[in-house]
């Protein structure tokens, strides 16, 4: 593991960026959000955080069509609910059970099914870090949103232990993000994002599902 | 393009500022875990689990129940029944550990609690005050109904009455015609549904310790019956095939509907949503556009009552395009078809049948065959000619096949099409993709295809297919057995208690003989009536109906034919609602000199109890016991056990052993009381029977079957912890097999069938597969003016019912909709008729007919009615009666909606009973034609 995860200011900024992800993908843009992320500022942020020329540059287009009104808020909602939200021919059905599942299970096995073994998992784990679902939680505990905002509650919690010089309590988040990423997150998230990246039918999901990505590489090379 | 540190820490901090939405985890000290319990998350928690089998209807699914304070709160499906998960736990699991594990229970199951609390259930025994059918009632006591039971007198104010043990005479009915028995006879019992263990506990009482021949006429003749006796003359006495559904690539249901009934219902349809998964192809051949048709390739939907034109035009298309596995056909003996291809069944094809008698050409007492032209027994024959047309020794003979192909060829597949009143095409292509998948494809049917006048045909009929691509047995294929079960009676090497054995297990017991009151199983040429009359009986015999003729009850004792009946014992019998033309059998048991008298043990006041002299109150299924089987759908040996999951609700109502035990006791029956069952066993309470039944589960039928435990006791508790005995699911097959795979002859010609004489008609059934048109009891065409009478009227259990008792459910019926009677949306124009109408339907054996709201749907075939089971009660709690001189309260939302069956046809020539197979003895529910009439506007 690099030095760098040693840094509360890194941590924090690792957890921004996973919360940022996490709301990005949970629900569907608002006018808010989508004039913040095609804004000038918007796009200097996202320059700064993720230097990738070709997805920028699709951002940059992204946002001069938007202007053109070829492409509007509508289209975007759209676009969320068919990937994340309607079982239809786009949807990604976006849970670490249906893309781990075990061709042993329940049945033939030629179809995952969700509340599988990770479901159990992630949850235990969840609990061990002292997170309970909110009550107006009606998710699975598996999903790619809730994973991505529980990397983010760890790095704010090492961030936190940092800061107020725990050390021991801070290597415990960190090793915890470690376990996390490697068992969980990053065993499918990324095949998620590419069936994401194929199924959308605005550039919007598919510049933001390279850009995590990406940013999942970066957090892999982190912990190797 | 690259980043630094510093601007990753501070551009992320840019990103902060969006993030205004919450998420879905949050901080706490004492963090609950997301997922808790079941993976379906389950608010209610009991004390305590009892593992039970349902009876919401005949699927016998287990149940895991929970309960809260003596009360059955909560219903769910038993993890360890196969009926509930695919697949289910293993038989080893730890109870206490398959308790954070739910079965599926679909929405009758789970309601079953309403019917367990139903306010309106009977609480005490009554005994009537008024005349038969009065409504008016008295409460009594247990022994003042013992009492008047057993010695009989002036009851009711209307002469003497005699009681069981004056009725228990062994002396002949009718000394001038001895076949007809005893006179112990002259008592009936009739049940509606009675499972396993307690049918057997009956069975035992009634004909063995009183000594009645009528000890079981139960409702199976208004199920499905000629479906089991068709099969039945098919595979050597096995009455039921379902699909290998998960391993099979096409099936065809004729008149079933898999995912909203037949059984187990939620295991066909979880099944089926593998196998579709898989790529399978399901055919539903249906007039209704089912649920089941819904999840299909294709629907076809057919006229009612010619499935089996629809099967005999499918396998012309089979033989004209080599379709057929003559290869399989032409083994004649088990080890010629074992050795030759590895099949488990050999057929009759090759079978010679002289055209004289229709028997079977045989060498003494063996079948012959023709081997290249050469006569050869065919228990000797490796392979047999199948296209046989000889004369030997002046007798012409003829192969079975032979025979088939001659039947089939009688018609072209446009005039089976005709019939059916579909495209030719649809023929071509299920014959087609029938025999497209080797043999992992299998023609099923139910009750939809059989219960016509001509049922059995129509069952031997359908069956055939699968004979002609051999595809009994295999693994996808179809299957006569599976579904098998532990044997509860004993008699096999492990099993410690041979129920069966009298001498051992009844002293003292007694043979019954003689004929039964509905005639089933007995040739009428046996009769000192044919003797004197000959042709026509007086009313139908049936030779071949040995699942009883439920609905013939009735009129018989109406007719006083063969014999009057002095005690009628029903049991969770509502014949006058759930038979078609029901309602016209009610004057039947009315009048106490035809029927002296009428004894109804029963949940609630039902409309044939509500005809009764008393009613016996019983317990509701939670409360009781059973061994009931399932269906060959699943594949692995099962028996479940019910037992009682909660105290009785209703403290003054009794198990109906319990009723039966008290009342042999008390007139000195042998086979109750103490030593009842042998010595040293007493038979004193209902326990005392099923803990042998329980026990011989638990030691299985082999030796070294043992469930786990040191003494009998406590493998009794290891089998009742789990809720029955499982085989584990991996045990399903064997190769290229199912590993409970029936192993027999199959019969494409029933040469009993062909030799035995109709007692009507006085002329010979058929033994081959036929499409034969719907006719009366006299083998006529029945008469009718299509144009006054211009639709068929079909029934059908939706998913979240049964027959009758369902309607006591109030959360079943919340989903049921007000709209009842199914039309189709073109017909529904033309006669002026909206979704949500009130119309009326008639027909000429009820011309005042039913009232029900329309349905209007392009969901079902034009020139067909549809009305669901389950809904216009007249009774069973939808009205008060008068009890100790107070009305009752009621509940009048169970009788909402109307029912079919009051609208039935009578039998032209008996004119009070509806049409009837004369083989199977099944009541005809889809061959009568109505008129539909608006009534009011929405």
């Amino acid at each position: 593991m690099t030095e760098i995860l040693d840094s509360k200011e890194i941590n924090g900024a690792r957890a921004n960026v996973y919360l940022f992800f996490s709301r990005i993908f949970r629900e569907p843009p608002t006018q808010d959000l989508l004039a913040f992320l095609l804004s000038e500022r918007g796009l200097d942020i996202l320059k700064t955080l993720f230097p990738m020329e070709e997805v920028l540059r699709e951002l940059g287009s992204l946002m001069e069509e938007v202007r053109k009104g070829s492409l509007t808020l509508e289209d975007f909602q759209l676009d969320f609910d068919s990937l994340m939200r309607v079982p239809g021919p786009c949807y990604v059905r976006p849970y670490e059970s249906v893309y781990r599942h075990d061709s042993s299970s329940p049945g033939d096995g030629s179809k995952p099914t969700l509340m599988g073994e990770p479901a159990y998992q992630v949850s235990a784990l969840y609990q061990k870090a002292g997170l309970e679902p909110c009550e107006s939680t009606t998710n699975l505990p598996d999903e790619l949103t809730v994973e991505l905002e529980f990397m983010g509650h760890l790095c704010k919690q090492a961030e936190r232990s940092l800061e107020a010089n725990e050390q021991e309590r801070a290597w415990k988040a960190i090793a915890m993000q470690r376990e996390f990423l490697t068992e969980h997150l990053l065993s499918w998230a990324p095949l998620c994002l590419e069936k994401i990246i194929s199924n959308a039918q605005t550039p919007l999901y598919r510049t933001f599902s390279r850009l995590l990505i990406s940013f999942l590489e970066g957090e892999e090379d982190l912990f190797r | 393009m690259s980043t630094t540190r510093r601007d990753f820490i501070k551009a992320s901090l840019a990103l902060a500022a969006i993030l205004t939405t919450g998420g879905c985890l949050r901080e706490a000290k004492k963090p609950s875990n997301w997922i808790t319990g079941a993976p379906d998350p389950d608010p209610l928690k009991g004390d305590r689990v009892v593992r039970t089998v349902c009876l919401g209807c005949h699927s016998n699914c287990g149940l895991q129940v929970k309960v809260k304070n003596g009360v059955a709160i909560k219903v769910d499906g038993n993890p360890y029944h196969p009926n509930t998960m695919e697949p289910h736990l293993p038989y080893h699991t730890d109870p206490a550990e398959a308790e954070k594990v739910n079965g599926t229970v679909c929405a009758k199951g789970g309601a079953t609690i309403q019917s367990l609390y139903n306010p309106l259930r009977i609480q005490h025994p009554l005994k009537r005050v008024g005349p038969r059918g009065s409504g008016k009632w008295k409460t009594i006591s247990w022994e003042q109904a013992y009492d008047e039971i057993i010695n009989g007198g002036n009851l009711f104010g209307e002469g003497h009455v005699d009681g069981l043990k004056a009725i228990r005479s062994f002396e002949p009915i009718d000394p001038n015609a001895p076949e007809l028995g005893p006179k112990a006879n002259q008592l009936v019992f009739m049940p509606g549904r009675i499972q396993h263990g307690r049918k057997e506990f009956t069975d035992r009482w009634v004909a063995h310790c009183f000594g009645s021949i009528n000890k079981r006429i139960d409702h199976t003749s208004i199920c499905e019956t000629s479906h089991h006796v068709g099969l039945s003359l098919c595979f050597n006495g096995r009455n039921h095939i379902k699909p290998d559904i998960m391993s099979s690539n096409y099936i065809i249901f004729f008149g079933a509907t898999p995912y909203e009934a037949n059984f187990p219902m939620q295991a066909l349809a979880r099944k089926l949503n593998f196998f579709r998964e898989r790529g399978g192809t399901l055919v539903i051949v249906d007039p209704r556009f089912s649920n089941s048709a819904a999840k299909a390739a294709r629907w076809i939907p057919i006229l009612p009552g010619t499935d089996a034109a629809f099967a005999l035009g499918m396998m012309r298309w089979m033989m004209e395009h080599k379709r057929v596995d003559l290869e399989y056909l032409s083994y004649p003996n088990q080890k010629a078809a074992f050795e030759g291809a590895g099949h488990l069944t050999w057929s009759d094809a090759t079978f010679l049948v002289r055209e004289d008698d229709r028997k079977y050409y045989r060498e003494g007492d063996r079948p012959l065959v023709m081997v290249n032209g050469i006569l050869t027994p065919a228990e000797e024959a490796k392979k047999g000619d199948l296209l046989v047309d000889t004369v030997i020794k002046g007798v012409r003979v003829k192969s079975v096949y032979k025979m088939l192909v001659d039947r089939v060829m009688e018609r072209s597949i446009k005039e089976y099409a005709d019939i059916c009143g579909i495209d030719a095409k649809a023929i071509e292509r299920e014959a087609d993709d029938f025999t497209s998948h080797g043999r992992r494809a299998v023609a099923d049917f139910y009750r939809g295809a059989v219960q016509h006048t001509n049922g059995t045909y129509t069952a031997r009929t359908i069956a055939a297919l699968n004979i002609l691509i051999g595809n009994i047995s295999w693994r996808g294929g179809c299957q006569p057995l599976s579904g098998n079960h532990w044997h509860e009676m004993g008699g096999k090497p492990g099993n410690p208690y041979d129920l069966n054995d009298t001498e051992r297990f009844l002293p003292g017991a007694v043979k019954p003989k003689g004929v039964p009151i509905d005639r089933h199983k007995v040739n009428y040429e046996t009769s000192t009536e044919f003797k004197k009359n000959g042709y026509p009986a007086k009313r139908p015999w049936f030779p071949f109906a040995y699942d009883h003729v439920y609905h013939e009850v009735f009129p018989s004792i109406a007719a006083q034919y063969p014999y009057q009946v002095k005690c009628l014992i029903t049991y969770w019998n509502n014949v006058v609602y759930s038979s078609p033309a029901g309602t016209h059998m009610m004057e039947a048991v009315k009048d106490p000199k035809v029927l002296p008298l009428f004894i109804a043990i029963d949940i609630v006041m039902g409309e044939t109890s509500s005809l009764a002299d008393y009613i016996l109150p019983c317990r509701h299924f939670l409360e009781d016991y059973g061994i009931p089987h399932v269906a060959p759908t699943i594949l692995t040996y099962t028996s479940g056990v019910r037992q009682p999951v909660v105290e009785p609700v209703f403290k003054d109502t009794k198990m109906l052993e319990q009723i039966f035990i008290d009342i042999g006791i008390r007139m000195g029956l042998p086979g109750v009381g103490k030593d009842g069952l042998g010595p040293g066993r007493d038979l004193n309470e209902p326990w005392d029977w099923y803990k042998l039944l329980v026990a011989n589960i638990a030691y299985g039928d082999k030796e070294n079957d043992s469930v786990p435990g040191k003494t009998e006791e406590e493998k009794v508790a290891y089998v009742l912890a789990r809720g029955g005995r499982f085989e584990d699911y991996n045990e399903s097959y064997n190769g290229p097999y199912t590993k409970n795979a029936y192993r027999g002859p199959v019969s494409l010609y029933s040469e009993k069938l062909a030799t035995t004489k109709d007692s009507m008609t006085g002329k010979p059934y058929d033994g081959l597969p036929l499409y034969e048109p719907i006719k009366d009891i006299m083998g006529r065409p029945i008469e009718v003016d299509h144009k006054k009478y211009p639709f068929f009227i079909i029934t059908y259990k939706p998913v979240y019912h049964a027959q009758a008792r369902t309607a006591a459910c109030l959360w079943l019926m919340e989903v049921t909709p007000e709209e009842c009677i199914q039309i189709n949306a073109s017909d529904a124009a033309k006669l002026g008729i909206k979704h949500g109408d009130l119309v009326r339907v008639y027909s000429m054996s009820n011309p005042k007919g039913v009232e029900g709201k329309a349905w209007v749907t392009e969901g079902i075939r034009p020139g067909i009615i549809s009305i669901p089971h389950s809904l216009g009660h007249w009774q069973y709690g939808s009205k008060p009666f008068e009890l100790d001189g107070v009305k009752t309260s009621s509940a009048e939302w169970i009788g909402r909606g109307c029912s079919a069956n009051p609208v039935m046809w009578l039998d032209p020539y008996l004119k009070n009973v509806c049409l009837t197979d004369p083989i199977g003895g099944s009541a005809s529910f889809y061959d009568s034609r109505v008129a539909i009439i608006k009534v009011k506007g929405q």
